[in-house]
């Protein structure tokens, strides 16, 4: 039986505050276009821009939500590099929602949404804050106690992370939390491993959620789930001698 | 009672078939049983009996019988040799215990375990015809009265030719005679060199009804030197070949497995009582395996 | 009466049939694909054992012939279904459409386990079957049919010349059926756990992953569909599903029944060998028969004209 090439997502497990200024693994950013025009975005790492293209959103945009890969862009990239008067175009509808999230790796982004013929006019600039309207969801994967932040008023609220039933696990399930001014709504969730909290931003925000407590049930990660596992050896490497 | 209750394996031929392995044997080797001078090379229809061989044997080339030299002429000062042949025609064989073949009473009555043979034998001689004197005696007078590579009488026509290589003067006719010839024999096993061989060994034979006695005795003793040296050792038949090669199989898988597999007669008597046996018109052959691993 | 008897004694008889017996060999590998699973066998066995019997019906008994499985794998691969966190949708109030979130998977693909593990110790099969001896012409003139069904069963090399041909005949075979040990479960079920858990890291990730999956057994179970009897699951599959019983059933009869003499005569028969130039003597063989007795094989032929 030939086996497949499969790694494991290591960055799904490494422990880290999940902040929405730099989107990282587990982390996802959804921008709500409530108007109609051509956008353009900007998607940075490290500062810089690895990915470049242009929303046309229309009345009767074809999508209402688009959920773009940020780990996947550079290879998008760099299959386009040498045609960029093509360009990379998102047709969405107003009131689409466009999601940014990161399926794999260590890398952190930020993202930049603006109007083609306004460029001052920024939708939204994830670096500095998340605009009122749109919203920051982290999926949480260790059991314990998290604090979530509102760094711009200082506002706290608290998720208490279950581990999983093995009887009884339903995945894909979240939790909405309002960001409004100066207060988490509510200000205590309680989500089980795996699930998602989704912070909805009634003001500008910027988000922190950190591992404050381990649950002491859960045992420390163990050398081996930093193992790639499941490889199949490459070609042999020629070295120069 | 079986076949096999005292051996691996057993192999009989009835006489009715070994006459027929015998025709076969006659029809593809005939030089066997054919003796003749070089002049027959080319005039095969003047010996005394056609020679019936299988289509094989000519297609491949095999001669229709051995090739002897001329019967020299004694005393000729010139040597001079005489086209002949020696014909074996017909051969058959009764094994003991039937009355096929009826011996001669000097042979008395078939022993048992005895086979009895009936071989009809023709020799033919050619003749010089008158002519030929005439021309070969001068020859042979010049020849007789020559003194060593000196010519004598002035006959500088005396053909230069080896002293060895005889005139063999071609014949229109053989003149021919048959003898019919009795004999008794029997079978046993022995080795020819590592391997183990049915034998056919002579125990006496009789030619009938030849005259002078002593003339009778003297063909009776070429003839038996003839059997026993000559077409006898020729007849000897491997042990794997009476029983047909059926072991081949069993042999080659035996060694493919690590096992050397080969055959042995049935030892006698602690076996077998015969071995050969020849009775009920057959020849019997017990025969066991031998394994080595 | 005949013109030459050949007797063959029972035992040496059982001696030749154990040396073509011994040649049998039959190895074979196949993996079906059922879409989330693959199922297959590598095997390879020979024959061992077994009595044989003449017997005064002119038939031959072979009973007891041991399958001995030099190999006997079975092959087990899973693909493992995805195994992602997150996701799920969640409503917002108009005029903002329902929010999806994306799925973040642990492996960058659907990883594939696959076991294979040898129960060559553990199967023990029996084959019995009455037979005739039949004796056959071989033909060396006449092609062989194509395909020909004894290319991969036959050890007795071809003939170069014609050859009456004995064979043993099987007219009815009895064959165990595959019948896997009770432990062989609890082996398939261990062997793909650990191939399952080697995939994933300990400890709290652990605990998460075998809850989105439900289990490693559950797992296995739902994927291969398989009752709470593995052994007999693995048993029917041999049995039917694989139909690798007929197909071993259907190669022995072929191998003893037409493709592997017992014993062979040429024909003709060299009876004295080409000497000095001089081609071999050879006899014709005709009419041969064959017959089994309760203590020997007797062939019968007569000398042709």
């Amino acid at each position: 039986m030939h086996k497949k090439k499969v790694l494991l997502n290591r960055a799904m497990f490494s422990i880290r505050p999940y902040e929405s200024s730099a989107l990282t693994v587990l982390t996802t950013l959804f921008h709500h276009f409530t108007e109609a025009g051509n956008y353009e975005l900007f998607v940075r790492r490290g500062g810089a821009v690895i990915h470049r293209a242009a929303i046309q959103v229309g009345e009767k945009g074809a999508q209402q939500q688009l959920n773009l890969d940020l780990a996947a862009l550079r290879d998008t990239e760099a299959r386009e590099c040498c045609d960029k008067e093509a360009g990379t175009k998102y047709a969405l509808a107003v009131n689409s929602i466009m999601g940014f999230y990161v399926s794999q790796g260590t890398g952190a982004y930020s993202v930049e949404i603006a109007r083609t013929e306004h460029k001052e006019r920024r939708a939204l600039d994830s670096a500095a804050h998340v605009p009122p309207g749109d919203l920051f969801a982290v999926t949480l994967v260790r059991p314990g106690t998290y604090r979530a932040v509102n760094e711009e008023g200082g506002a706290e609220a608290l998720i208490r992370v279950k581990p999983p039933d093995r009887k009884d696990y339903r995945a894909g399930e979240a939790v909405l939390v309002t960001c409004g001014a100066g207060a988490f709504k509510p200000k205590r969730v309680e989500i089980t491993s795996g699930h998602s909290v989704v912070f909805r931003c009634e003001t500008p925000a910027r988000l922190r959620v950190e591992l404050v407590d381990a649950a002491e049930s859960a045992p420390r990660p163990r050398q081996e789930m930093r193992h790639t596992l499941r490889r199949s050896p490459g070609p042999p490497s020629h070295k120069a001698t | 009672m079986a076949f096999t209750d005292r051996s691996d394996l057993y192999a009989a031929v009835h006489e009715e078939g070994i006459n027929r392995v015998v025709r076969h044997i006659m029809q593809q080797r005939p030089s066997l049983f054919n003796y003749a001078t070089p002049f027959f090379l080319q005039n095969p229809g003047l010996l005394c009996v056609r020679i019936k061989a299988a289509p094989e044997v000519t297609a491949a080339g095999n001669p229709l019988f051995t090739v002897q030299t001329p019967l020299p002429v004694l005393a000729a000062a010139q040597p001079v040799g005489l086209n002949y042949c020696l014909q074996f025609t017909d051969l058959a064989i009764d094994f003991h215990d039937s009355d096929t073949i009826k011996l001669p009473p000097e042979l008395g009555t078939l022993p048992a375990q005895r086979l009895a043979l009936y071989m009809k034998g023709c020799f033919g001689l050619g003749c010089l015809p008158e002519g030929y004197y005439a021309d070969l005696i001068p020859l042979a007078e010049a020849v007789a009265v020559s003194r060593g590579d000196k010519p004598s009488f002035g006959l500088a026509d005396i053909p230069a030719r080896q002293e060895r290589d005889p005139i063999v003067p071609p014949v229109r006719e053989l003149t021919c005679f048959c003898l019919e010839l009795y004999a008794v024999l029997h079978f046993e096993w022995g080795f020819i060199g590592q391997d183990e061989y049915l034998k056919v060994r002579l125990d006496g034979l009789e030619i009938v009804d030849l005259k002078p006695v002593e003339m009778e005795n003297i063909l009776e003793c070429y003839a038996e030197a003839v059997l026993r040296l000559g077409i006898l050792p020729r007849l000897s038949i491997r042990i794997e070949k009476m029983v047909l090669d059926i072991t081949r199989l069993l042999r080659q898988q035996g060694l493919q497995a690590g096992q050397q597999i080969s055959l042995a007669p049935a030892p006698v008597p602690a076996a077998v009582p015969h071995n050969p046996a020849v009775e009920d018109d057959q020849l019997k052959a017990f025969v066991n395996l031998v394994i080595q691993p | 009466m005949a013109h030459l008897t050949l007797a063959v004694s029972e035992a040496t008889f059982k001696r030749s049939f154990d040396l073509l017996k011994r040649n049998f060999t039959f190895q074979d590998s196949d993996l079906q694909d059922y879409g989330a699973f693959t199922l297959g066998y590598d095997v390879k066995m020979h024959l061992e054992g077994g009595s044989v019997d003449l017997r005064a019906d002119n038939t031959v008994q072979i009973k007891e012939l041991d399958i001995r499985w030099d190999r006997l794998k079975v092959i087990i691969g899973l693909d493992v279904p995805e195994i992602c966190v997150g996701g799920g949708c969640i409503n917002m109030p108009w005029p903002v459409p329902d929010i999806c979130l994306p799925k973040i998977c642990v492996f960058s693909g659907d990883p594939d386990v696959s076991i294979s593990p040898d129960f060559a110790s553990l199967v023990a099969q029996e084959i019995s079957f009455t037979g005739s001896l039949a004796a056959r012409y071989f033909d060396v003139t006449i092609p062989l049919p194509s395909p020909d069904p004894c290319q991969l069963l036959r050890v007795v090399p071809l003939p170069g010349n014609n050859q009456w041909q004995i064979f043993v005949d099987p007219q009815t075979m009895d064959l165990d059926l595959f019948d896997f040990p009770d432990i062989v479960g609890n082996l398939i079920e261990d062997a793909l756990t650990s191939a399952v858990t080697a995939l994933i890291p300990g400890g709290w990730v652990r605990d998460l992953i075998l809850a989105i999956i439900g289990g490693i057994a559950d797992l296995i179970r739902a994927i291969l569909d398989i009752p709470d009897d593995i052994e007999e699951w693995l048993s029917d599959l041999f049995n039917v599903s694989f139909g690798l019983l007929d197909f071993i059933g259907t190669l022995v009869l072929d191998f003893f029944a037409s493709c592997n003499p017992i014993y062979s005569i040429d024909d003709p028969f060299e009876i004295l060998p080409a000497a000095s130039g001089l081609i071999p003597v050879r006899i014709p063989i005709r009419n041969l028969s064959v017959r089994a007795h309760d203590l020997e094989m007797v062939i019968q032929t007569d000398v042709g004209a």
